[in-house]
């Protein structure tokens, strides 16, 4: 049997954190089907839960000032929704509509996910193409990792026992910048997703960002998709090449198993719709 | 209201409320808990099964084994192959199988219970396809089984299949495969059982009480007057809920502790322990003649039945009978086998192997029509079944054939999607299915009964043990009785499902409720009605008096008029009662076992739909963007809710050829088994053709599983023209989209 | 120290709530509110759906903790006494219920719908209700059901 903690704030979450056992929920809808799964064959239970949800250091939203942040504890349900968010991050806003359900939205948090560290996770693909660097704090103090280094594996970060995610500080490319989040599911709705992508590109081609998810270990900017695009025409032939040189990427790092017959053809016309489509987006802005 | 009225389903402001207390809610207060230690390796022999860390526990009260069983260990519902114990004896067959049953006081402790008891299991060879299963020298499922591993075959045969083949214009040959799938209602399986009047009681999610109340009789061997089933409002079953699930653990645990228990499946526990749909292998070899007319057909259907028998032999009948689909096929050769592996069973599914071979039988139709340069679906009007044609079995089809008209109601929408400009969001295609089914059971006796009662005080009551699963029977049966009397619907109060208080209506399957025990209740109405005009004119002292129950009065020829309750009241001082039986068994006639030949139903539902699909050729992403689908259903008796089963039956269609794909033996939940959402169902045109059958209660039939039947088929014929590749294996997954676009302009033949 | 939350409009105090307790385990078990369904278990079918301050959530995947000093509105609270909610009479005239096991957490994920867009288009009905299961209607009865429920409720009369 787990206590349960509320902490009204984050000292009082860090205390809380640091007792052995401890676990801490953010929105919970990851967690509580881990739990379901221990309790139904007599696993081990924390000893105690955090709460995480009513820490207004959790909540925090800077995107209009030169440092844009968000905070671990927005759900995906605000973050699909709030206008700032769908103006200037539309990637992120399209990734966050595209997690669960309605019900799933209304509590699951950016933090939870990127702490989850599912490979399929549409939050985390979001923030890697943001470039977001994790800021964690612990009764040591405050740190900040990039995801790249947070995440090691599925299901593994490299988050200490009493470490909570405040935040993702993100760098975003130039303004204005055409932005697109595609994913592939087994249904339209409330699906895993099979393959997830999210791409943005500035007018100068200046800093082209290509990430791929459910494809890897945890999801991935594809640099030498990046390389390719950098400073190059934009046109179809380079969407089509670029498609192309993600997956031999793909096959690169994951080896032709099974999966690449399906995943080599699609990461290939995915990454070239999602690039022509965040391109078109970008010329309709202007 | 009554016939023709689409009167709102009887119960549904409970329903709305949250009152309705299903079986998955049956809890009294100190209940035991009940909870299975299931096997997790199969086939394996038992060596040993401890209970002692379980009674060892907190709250545990006992484990009981298949040594506890005091009658039957093989259950079934198909008499001739009762093959499933539900406390495994010495032998696992399949995964998931329970070996032990523990009760406690609570439900956590039942579970801690079930996982503490010790089972040593020396695991056995076993076979996992039919292929396998029936290779020589296969390991036997069932070594006691007759025929090896072989439940049975069934065969149809007519004319000279392989001569009018050599002299067909063109032929076709073709493999089509379908996969296992799960009914996936949205309430898991649960009940409640206690002693009450001496009697023990269950009470649980069912489409059979009278069923469950003979194999529980049979499982604890005492008369059947001695076990009381009551249907417990049931959260949708599909065929999930015609097997025994809970019932024989909750009959078990309280006969011998005598106190009230309650069980339910968690969710995975129903994916791995009750019943799936058959997945079939379809071989066909079709022939047409030049003007497009079919001359042959050859098929080979082999499917897997599972560890048990469950429905198997029902869906190995059905598929050889519907082989053709709804169309006039002079020459056939129909082979259809299912064998046992140590697969979890299959069982009933919303129309018992139709759906599967609806997707060979119309696919050929389509690779006839392309061979003949035909539009699909001139195709199908050239061969659609109609009065006065025999259907596979010899049948002479006399009335209430309905096809043709369902296939004009869908035309101008097929030909205005056939015409659209090209969808801006991906390729699209437009497809067709069609098919007919057999109402009620095949080649058997499947009655139905029914009683009526007219009370003292004007209320009336119709009496039926037929399963209410949410398809709206409650309510049909009203009206039709209602139609009868000439009273509202409303006026009626339904007594269901009880064992007690009910007598037999067979199952809820098979799509014949409306038609068989409509029929019943029909009897049941007219019969009463003769018993209120006799007790009218013994009341009114005149013998000869012609009386007829109109607008709620007993009306004489004599001008005089008596309220029935009045009449009842008199019946009921002469110690009677106004009452009413009514019973119904549809006319057939058995199949013989070499040819097929026979009547195997006395009536037919018939239906055409066909789908507009949009496939992204970057993901192979699918979506089926609109359904037209007619159904003739002969008579609406509730139009509203014959809308609502084809719309249910177009979408669950939709998820067959999309998603759905159970993986025997895997972990199973909604999450790894997807159905449809609500963004994933098409926009539906359901469509009520009435061409009414003769023998109908009012002229209706059944459509709860036709609603199903031609959806997989249309859809699949839809994402083969966006593809631009026939696609015959299902479901059309992400995969399987994207290796036919990937390989378009290849050879059309596989 | 007691879990404390308002169901329905009314507070209850709860002793003795483990920390993993499911707010639908303790709805159904504790407060005997039988109206929230348990499909999954997972937060896959939306049977269990209610409404935590106003918003649709899974009572599977919700710590019942996590409602501690919140509000929480079941099917069992939308009606005032015989008369129904308008949105539970939408669905009961439709033909959007059949077996009737999906009906509550449908209708509370409708209410937060229309709580958030009083006139929402088909495709916005559709992508809400996603998270919401129904094996036996094809959801075709329940888009005309949230329609014609949110038409009600923004006053404008029951013709649709």
């Amino acid at each position: 049997m787990s206590r349960f903690v509320s902490p009204a704030s984050l000292d009082e979450a860090l205390e809380a954190q640091s007792q052995a056992g401890a676990q801490a929920l953010a929105g919970g809808t990851d967690l509580m089907v881990t739990l379901r799964k221990a309790r139904l064959s007599g696993g081990q239970m924390p000893k105690l839960l955090v709460d995480l949800s009513r820490l207004l250091e959790l909540q925090r939203l800077n995107l209009e000032g030169g440092a844009p942040y968000l905070g671990a504890g927005l759900t995906f349900r605000f973050l699909e929704s709030n206008p700032l968010v769908t103006e200037r991050l539309p990637l992120l806003a399209r990734a966050a509509a595209s997690v669960g359900s309605v019900q799933v939205r209304s509590t699951a948090t950016l933090g939870g996910n990127v702490a989850n560290a599912s490979p399929a996770a549409d939050g985390l693909t979001a923030l890697v193409c943001l470039d977001a660097v994790a800021e964690i704090a612990s009764p040591r103090g405050a740190r900040h990792c990039p995801l790249a280094e947070l995440i090691t594996a599925p299901y593994q970060t490299t988050l200490d026992l009493d470490e909570i995610i405040l935040g993702f500080a993100l760098s975003p490319p130039p303004d204005p910048a055409g932005q697109a989040f595609l994913k592939v599911g087994r249904r339209g709705e409330v699906a895993v997703a099979r393959l997830n992508l999210a791409v943005a590109l500035d007018r100068d081609m200046a800093d082209p960002r290509v990430v791929l998810g459910s494809c890897f270990p945890t999801p991935r900017r594809l640099a030498d998709v990046e390389g390719l695009l950098k400073g190059a025409a934009p046109e179809p032939a380079l969407w089509q090449k670029a498609g192309e040189l993600a997956a031999s990427h793909f096959t690169d790092v994951c080896g032709w198993r099974s999966s690449a017959d399906y995943k080599v053809p699609a990461i290939t016309r995915c990454t070239a719709q999602a690039l022509s489509r965040a391109w078109s987006g970008l010329e309709a802005a202007s | 209201m009554s016939v023709g009225h689409s009167m709102p389903h009887s119960g549904v402001y409970a329903r709305v409320r949250g009152e309705t207390r299903f079986g998955w809610d049956q809890q009294g207060y100190g209940d035991l808990h009940l909870a299975c230690v299931r096997a997790e390796l199969a086939p394996a022999h038992i060596k040993s099964i401890d209970p002692a860390p379980a009674l060892a526990l907190p709250g545990v009260v006992r484990v009981f084994t298949a040594a506890d069983v005091p009658g039957e260990h093989n259950l079934g519902i198909i008499a001739v192959s009762r093959d499933q114990e539900f406390l495994a004896r010495d032998t696992v067959r399949q995964r998931g199988q329970a070996v032990a049953l523990v009760a406690a006081e609570t439900r956590a402790q039942a579970l801690a219970g079930a996982r503490a008891v010790r089972v040593e299991l020396d695991k056995l060879p076993g076979v996992f396809t039919p292929a396998e299963a029936l290779a020589s020298g296969a390991p036997l499922v069932h070594p006691d089984h007759a025929d090896g591993n072989l439940l049975r075959e069934n065969k149809i045969k007519r004319g000279e299949v392989d001569a009018a083949l050599a002299a067909s214009a063109v032929t076709v040959e073709a493999v089509y495969s379908t996969s296992p799938l799960e009914h996936a209602a949205l309430e898991p399986e649960g009940g409640r059982a206690w002693w009450q009047g001496g009697k023990l009681v269950v009470q649980a999610c069912t489409q059979n009480p009278h069923y469950d109340q003979a194999d529980l009789a049979r499982f604890l061997n005492v008369p059947q007057e001695k076990i009381r089933v009551i249907q417990a409002e049931t959260g949708g079953g599909f065929g999930g809920k015609l097997d025994l699930s809970v019932q024989p653990f909750l009959a078990l645990a309280a006969w011998h502790l005598v106190r009230s228990v309650c069980m339910r499946f968690t969710r995975e526990e129903s994916f791995l322990a009750t019943a799936k749909r058959h997945p079939l292998r379809m071989h066909y070899i079709s022939g047409a003649d030049e003007q497009g007319r079919l001359t042959a057909l050859k098929a080979r259907i082999l499917g897997d039945t599972g560890a048990f028998a469950s429905y198997g032999l029902a869906v190995c009948m059905r598929a050889a009978v519907h082989a053709t689909g709804p169309y006039h096929v002079p020459n056939l050769d129909v082979a259809c086998r299912m064998a046992y592996t140590n697969n979890g069973f299959y069982g009933a599914m919303r129309g018992f192997g139709c759906p599967q071979v609806a997707l060979a039988h119309e696919g050929q139709m389509d690779a006839l029509a392309a061979k003949l340069g035909l539009d699909p679906l001139e195709m199908r009007k050239i061969n659609a079944l109609q009065a006065g044609m025999r259907t596979c079995t010899g049948q002479k089809l006399t009335a209430g054939v309905g096809l043709m008209q369902c296939l004009e109601r869908i035309e101008p929408i097929y030909r205005a999607w056939r015409e659209e400009a090209p969808a801006q969001d991906g390729l699209s295609g437009v497809g067709l299915g069609a098919m007919f089914y057999g109402i009620g059971n095949t080649g058997v006796s499947n009655p139905s009964t029914a009683q009526m009662e007219w009370g003292p005080d004007n209320t009336v009551t119709l009496f039926t043990g037929a399963a209410d699963i949410g398809q709206g029977s409650d309510t049909v049966l009203k009206q039709i009785a209602a139609g009868r009397l000439g009273i509202e619907a409303e006026q009626i109060k339904l007594c269901r499902g009880d064992t007690a208080r009910t007598t037999n209506a067979g199952a809820t399957s098979a799509s014949r409720q409306t038609y068989i025990s409509g029929n019943a209740a029909l009897a049941a109405a007219d019969n009463l009605v003769m018993n209120l005009v006799e007790g009218a004119r013994e009341m009114l002292g005149e013998r000869h008096l012609e009386i007829e129950l109109r607008e709620g009065m007993l009306r004489a020829s004599d001008g005089r008029a008596v309220e029935p309750g009045e009449v009842a009241r008199h019946m009921a001082d002469q110690g009677g009662a106004a009452r009413g039986e009514g019973a119904f068994d549809p006319n057939f006639s058995p199949l013989d076992p070499e040819t097929g030949q026979g009547r195997p139903y006395a009536a037919y539902a018939y239906a055409a739909q066909c789908a507009k699909v949009a496939v992204d050729p970057a993901s192979g992403m699918t979506r089926v963007k609109e359904v037209a689908a007619a159904h003739d259903v002969g008579r609406a008796i509730n139009p509203r809710a014959v809308l609502g089963q084809i719309c249910g039956g177009v979408v669950m269609g939709v998820g067959m050829a999309l998603m759905e794909e159970h993986r025997p033996g895997r972990e199973g939940n909604l999450q790894q088994y997807h159905i449809p959402t609500a963004a994933d169902a098409p926009a539906i045109t359901p469509l009520i053709v009435e061409d009414p059958e003769p023998t109908g209660p009012f002229g209706a039939k059944g459509v709860g599983e036709p609603a199903l039947i031609p959806t997989a088929p249309a859809v699949a014929a839809a994402v083969s023209q966006a593809v631009g590749k026939p696609l015959r294996h299902l479901p059309l997954s992400l995969e399987r989209v994207m290796e036919a676009l990937s390989s378009r302009g290849e050879s059309h033949e596989d | 120290m007691p879990l404390k939350f308002t169901v329905n409009g009314s507070p209850v105090s709860l002793e003795d709530v483990p920390g993993e307790a499911t707010l639908l385990e303790v709805l159904r078990e504790r407060l005997d509110l039988l109206g929230v369904k348990e499909g999954c278990g997972v937060g896959e079918c939306g049977a269990c759906t209610v409404l935590l301050d106003g918003q649709a959530v899974n009572s599977c995947l919700i710590a019942a903790w996590q409602a501690q000093d919140r509000e929480v509105t079941t099917v069992e609270g939308l009606a005032h006494g015989r008369e129904l909610h308008p949105m539970q009479q939408a669905f009961a005239e439709t033909g959007a219920v059949q077996c009737g096991f999906c009906t509550p957490g449908m209708i509370l994920s409708s209410l937060d719908l229309v709580s958030q867009e009083p006139d929402p288009g088909e495709s916005e009905i559709r992508r809400a209700l996603s998270g919401n299961l129904c094996r036996c209607t094809g959801y075709h009865d329940i888009v005309r059901a949230v329609r014609r429920g949110a038409q009600r409720l923004r006053g404008e009369g029951s013709e649709s």
